[in-house]
């Protein structure tokens, strides 16, 4: 007996470094629930964005300081966005998933220009702003609806 | 006048160190997620911490002893080592946060990634605690800290709902869509956030070093009663900023960035570099009070000579720990572990961690062996029992909630 829980305790101690090494495939309920946290990530980041822009166009914030929020908002954008692209979606959900991904793609992406706008120092970006607007609305009603 | 003099500078003093990167991080995030509804907590931590630290000066002021010297006699070598592993890794998980936060709050003045920053700020904190005089860091730095009432002012500008605010305050209760366990969650990391353990063993030690008498102890009061609330106005501020502008974008803060970023929005340029000139200062000041407390601890414990007013070849031992606690949150940092990661766990882990300095000093208060006729009132030690009762239930509660709601984000 003693033995034998030894062993098991030996070969859970060894496999246990695998265990990140697998793709993770949640459940449909599961899935749901990590994107909802992702849409709401991301929908933080665009909101950052679209407000460092305002306040960078209204000479309230310091380029330097407009920057680093940008690149933070960009890094945790991408960051979310690869953490539910890196999960196996069920097949039960149909084309949810990938709708979602899509989304979310199109937000960092707004949310990279954003970043570039902001280096760049060209603040006065009313198609982007509107942009950002739309995806942030975007955003929560797929969370809604999710 | 002098006397005078020195209370008002003890107070301000007070106020201006008494926020850190925990308390900046966390006013931010709870503000912009739950608004006002955890204000409370802060309120409770603050008469909490109020409670703690007049209890250790007060020890400090009567026996000249501070507080693990007095925790390895009471508790014994053996409970007393593992009462000092426990604080001792909190201070240091605090004093890396710490150094951490001054790095942020340079990299959002010049762009430059926070990482080139850190061994220079680790230089600085050191450089500090080995040359500065004692006085002069406490009164510097959190003079310079006191430009955090500029929260204050960006709030007024921002025009928020004030009486929206008052009633989320007042009804404390969480709002539509988030769940009580993250409420719960917030609100033991907010209490943690206000009663840093650090706070007291440098208020202590502090009290030791400048040898303060019972004479000192009306100033030590005024100090703690006046000061601590007027700086737990300052994390209320933080957070009705944050609320106000965050909360209804639904964004969530999870940078030092963030955490300034209303003060732009309600001041403009100005605003924000006071802003900033608060957030250095808060957090150097924190660096340099934790480092040192880190240190005195194991000097106290130990039985080194200690003490910024010891010379160094006198104090070796003592100055050489504080050269390597130094060195170690450098090298953690250097690793590339997020500092406001690491400030969320710090805030959860003083919750964690505060019985086991809480207690010690609550029995030591009663006992008329160390105070005489100081030893605790009936209104101090019935704020003490229910603290006890309260810090032991934001440790026991702390892990499991870290864990259930997977660190606030689940």
């Amino acid at each position: 007996m003693r033995r034998a829980v030894a062993v098991l305790l030996a070969l859970s101690f060894l496999l246990t470094p695998f265990a990140g090494c697998t793709v993770s495939h949640p459940d449909g309920s599961a899935w749901r629930d990590q994107a909802r946290q992702t849409l709401d990530d991301v929908a933080s980041e665009v909101a950052t964005a679209s407000l460092v822009l305002e306040q960078l166009n209204g000479g309230r914030l310091p380029s330097s300081y407009g920057i680093t929020m940008a690149v933070a908002a960009e890094e945790a954008a991408s960051t979310a966005e690869e953490k539910l692209s890196s999960v196996q979606a069920p097949a039960s959900l149909g084309g949810v998933p990938r709708k979602v991904l899509a989304l979310i793609g199109r937000a960092t992406e707004a949310v990279r220009k954003a970043r570039e706008a902001v280096v760049a120092e060209h603040y006065d970006v009313s198609r982007l702003l509107r942009e950002l607007d739309r995806l942030r609305t975007a955003l929560d009603e797929q969370r809604a609806a999710l | 006048m002098k006397r005078l003099f020195a209370i008002a500078l003890g107070i301000l003093t007070a106020i201006g160190g008494f926020v850190d990167i925990g308390d900046l991080v966390t006013n931010a995030q709870v503000g912009a997620r739950f608004g006002l509804s955890l204000g409370w907590v802060v309120v409770v931590g603050v008469v909490g911490i109020c409670v703690f630290a007049e209890m250790s000066g007060r020890i400090a002021a009567v026996s000249g002893r501070a507080t693990f010297d007095l925790v390895r006699e009471r508790l014994g070598p053996r409970v007393g080592l593992l009462n000092l592993a426990g604080s001792l890794a909190v201070t240091l998980l605090t004093f890396i946060a710490e150094i951490g936060g001054v790095a942020l709050a340079l990299e959002l003045v010049t762009s430059v990634h926070y990482l080139l920053w850190v061994p220079l700020v680790a230089v600085l904190v050191w450089l500090v605690l080995w040359r500065a005089k004692f006085s002069l860091m406490e009164n510097v730095l959190g003079l310079l800290g006191l430009s955090l009432i500029v929260f204050g002012v960006a709030l007024w500008q921002l025009h928020p709902d004030w009486g929206h605010l008052s009633s989320q305050m007042a009804a404390a209760d969480k709002p539509l869509g988030e769940s009580w366990t993250l409420y719960a969650y917030f609100a033991v990391a907010l209490f943690g956030a206000a009663m840093t353990p650090y706070e007291v063993f440098f208020f202590s030690s502090g009290g030791v070093e400048e040898r303060w008498t019972t004479k000192d102890i009306s100033t030590m009061r005024a100090n703690v009663f006046i000061g601590f609330p007027l700086g737990g106005l300052l994390s209320l501020f933080i957070a009705a900023a944050a609320a106000t502008v965050y909360q209804p974008l639904g964004i969530s803060v999870e940078t030092l960035g963030e955490v300034g970023l209303p003060v732009a929005v309600g001041l403009g340029k100005i605003g924000l570099a006071i802003a900033i000139v608060g957030f250095v200062a808060a957090t150097f000041g924190a660096a340099c009070e934790t480092g040192l407390s880190a240190g005195y601890s194991v000097a106290q414990y130990v039985g080194w000579q200690w003490g910024k007013y010891v010379k160094p070849r006198v104090a070796g031992a003592f100055h050489l720990s504080l050269v390597l606690f130094t060195v170690l949150a450098a090298g953690v940092l250097m690793t590339m572990v997020h500092p406001i990661l690491v400030t969320e766990f710090s805030v959860v882990f003083s919750a964690v961690a505060l019985p086991l300095t809480y207690f010690p000093i609550l029995v030591v208060a009663n006992d008329p062996d160390y105070l005489g006729e100081h030893t605790n009132g009936r209104v101090a030690n019935a704020l003490g029992t229910v603290y006890l009762v309260l810090v032991g239930v934001a440790a026991i509660a702390a892990i499991p909630l870290m864990v259930l709601t997977k660190m606030g984000t689940a």
